[in-house]
């Protein structure tokens, strides 16, 4: 990256190194402090943040000044900062935002130039309710860029506003949700912006944070090194849990329970496999979840789920009556199931290892009381008349 | 089900009583039996099932005696027969011991028919499942066939026939039964009429026959035969007889269409 640096972003790399994190979060947070306005006697700097959308508004202008963006103003046309000849200045002492910035307390509207694009860029935040609605757009381009986030969620119900510049690591509600949304706001709007932006440590991320070495975690702030997986991806940027996400510290060598259940045998090569606990994640079922190299008439690729749930109760009994993963033997007769012709009786109590003992799927249930009419008449059935 | 044949003492609207309506489904599964009166005689004529190679034939009997002199052939469920049956025979016993005299065919067929009848109007039974008919001779000495139903209707003949494709049979009876025929021609009709219905023939036929005696006489399988093949020649000389009277009419026809 730093070979196909312009000359007007080399002085950046003396305030920020060529593969630091731009969204670093020490950094980060130094930046909001930086843009705040400063002080004075009519600003008072215990009160410089009023409110959750306030802190998280500075937090993205502060992101949009980590990416090499300049504050130009606030609205679509005040021009707070003097455009200075020289670029240079902008990441060793931020514009500091205007005193009114939060003025409105629900709409907040910011101008960027940046040094690698013509264009002017309004960032706006408009605060609905609970939620924060943030547009990103290219003032000369009509496509418009959003995300939106929840407040509640986002930032901790139990930190107290107004609140100073300093302190905030503990405003947010946790690291994964300032990280999933940082995320979010890298992608969906700043990429956007400036698609090809040539930043030192940013590499333009596809929707697949997880080879990416940027995404480095709050206990290692200073982390260098290869790529390691991220602890909890996230379900919609990592296609391979679409289920819950379940603490897999083997990245994506053994698959959780929600492996295509085609894969036959794959859980085989797992040598955790045989002691579920010890992993983290369950294994509903042992062997007869899928993933082993049994292939029975319950497995999960012949479709409608063979393995009965935990709690649910087998036909004929009143739910809560089965203690969550008991088993239970066929108690009979009962109606035919749907679908499919009567099986003959003794087919019933068949079952894979590890299952509740009703034959799923299949068909019939096998355990009915009227005679089976497709059974021929024994010998001598008509010898009663003459 | 209607609910209307669940208890048998319940009418369905429309005035049936659908047990009793199984019960002559009953009788349709029952091999069929013929009854003939002849001038002077009477003959039972049933349909023989055949018997497993191991079983004793003796022991499966359609034909029974009721008393000396009076004879029953059924169709239906066989085990009901036998319950029927032995309440008739005890019948026959107590009418002799009361009146010291022997039961009238009348009689015992009206007592028969009533048991039958009991049958439909009463709580926690079903009906019998048979059809009878009862030959015999009172001391007037003229032939009587009676036929009753599970229903518990009886009913006189001079021929009838029930269980299976009775219908047939009675349309077969009632084309060639003639008033006054005597004992062999007796015999010949209830064969033939059996013949219509049964495939395999002599074998599967069983004939018995009173005379104004009233002695009942089961007649052997290879009289059957002989009957049996005199019916056949009979009827090759009738087809024959057609053919060549057609032959002649065609004949007829062919020489004067050349002669035109």
């Amino acid at each position: 990256m730093s070979a196909t640096n312009t000359g007007e972003s080399a002085p950046a790399e003396s305030t920020i190194s060529q593969d630091e994190n731009p969204l670093d979060r020490g950094k980060l947070f130094q930046t909001i402090s930086q843009i705040l306005p400063p002080a004075d006697d009519s600003n008072d700097d215990r009160a410089a943040l009023k409110s959750a959308a306030d802190l998280t508004m500075a937090l993205f202008v502060a992101a949009m000044v980590r990416f090499g963006f300049r504050f130009l103003g606030i609205g679509e046309h005040r021009t707070d900062r003097t455009e200075p000849t020289e670029p240079t200045s902008t990441d060793a002492a931020p514009t500091p935002l205007p005193s009114d910035w939060n003025a409105s307390g629900d709409m907040f509207s910011f101008r960027f130039k940046h040094s690698q694009s013509s264009l002017t860029f309004l960032l706006k935040g408009v605060k609905v309710g609970s939620k924060l609605v943030i547009h990103g757009v290219a003032a000369e381009d009509d496509n418009l860029h959003t995300i939106e986030l929840s407040l509640p969620t986002f930032v901790s119900p139990s930190f107290k506003f107004p609140c100073g510049r300093s302190g905030l690591d503990a405003a947010f509600a946790s690291e994964d949700q300032l990280y999933a949304v940082l995320t979010e706001f890298r992608v969906k709007i700043v990429q956007k912006l400036i698609p090809g932006l040539n930043k030192p440590g940013f590499e333009p991320w596809k929707n697949q944070p997880s080879a990416d070495g940027s995404s480095s975690s709050s206990q290692q702030p200073d982390r260098r090194g290869p790529p390691y997986f991220h602890p909890i991806p996230s379900p919609e940027t990592n296609p391979h849990y679409p289920g819950q996400q379940p603490h897999n510290p083997h990245g994506e060598m053994f698959p959780g329970p929600h492996r295509n259940p085609f894969n036959i045998g794959d859980a085989d090569l797992d040598p955790l496999a045989a002691s579920p606990g010890l992993v983290g994640y369950p294994r509903p079922g042992g062997l007869a979840g899928g993933g082993g190299m049994f292939v029975g008439p319950d497995h999960p690729m012949f479709g409608g789920g063979g393995l009965p749930r935990p709690g649910v109760p087998p036909e004929g009994l009143p739910f809560g009556a089965a203690p969550p993963g008991a088993r239970y033997d066929p108690i009979g007769p009962f109606a035919p199931r749907g679908g499919g012709p009567m099986r003959p009786p003794g087919r019933g109590g068949f079952g894979g290892p590890g299952r509740g003992g009703f034959p799923g799927g299949g068909g019939g249930g096998g355990f009915s009381g009227d005679p089976d009419n497709d059974e021929l008449p024994p010998p001598g059935y008509n010898d009663m008349f003459m | 089900m209607s609910g209307y044949d669940s208890a048998l003492t319940v009418f369905s609207p429309d005035g049936h009583l659908f047990q009793v309506e199984y019960a002559l489904e009953a009788v349709r599964k029952g091999t069929c039996a013929v009854g003939v009166r002849g001038k002077d005689v009477v003959v039972l004529g049933v349909e023989k099932k055949t018997v497993a190679k191991l079983q004793d034939p003796r022991t499966i009997r359609k034909i029974t005696m009721l008393d000396d002199h009076v004879c029953l052939t059924f169709a239906g469920l066989q085990a009901d027969a036998r319950v029927l049956i032995n309440k008739a025979r005890i019948e026959c016993q107590s009418h002799r011991l009361t009146v010291e005299d022997p039961v009238s065919v009348e009689y015992i067929t009206r007592y028969i028919a009533g048991v039958q009848q009991k049958y439909t109007q009463s709580g926690g039974v079903r009906p019998f499942g048979i059809s009878t008919l009862i030959i015999g001779f009172d001391a007037d000495k003229v032939p009587k066939l009676y036929q009753t139903d599970p229903s518990g209707i009886y009913s006189s003949w001079k021929a009838a026939s029930i269980g299976r494709s009775a219908k047939t049979v009675r349309e077969f009876l009632e084309k060639n039964h003639k008033d006054d025929m005597d004992r062999d021609d007796t015999i010949k009709l209830a064969i033939r009429s059996l013949l219509e219905i049964v495939q395999t023939g002599a074998k599967n036929i069983e004939i018995a026959v009173m005379g104004n005696d009233s002695v009942l006489r089961t007649l052997d399988a290879s009289e059957v035969e002989a009957v049996t093949a005199l019916i056949e020649k009979e009827n090759a000389a009738e087809a024959e007889k057609k053919n060549k009277k057609k032959g002649d009419a065609s004949a007829a026809a062919g020489e004067s269409s050349s002669a035109s």
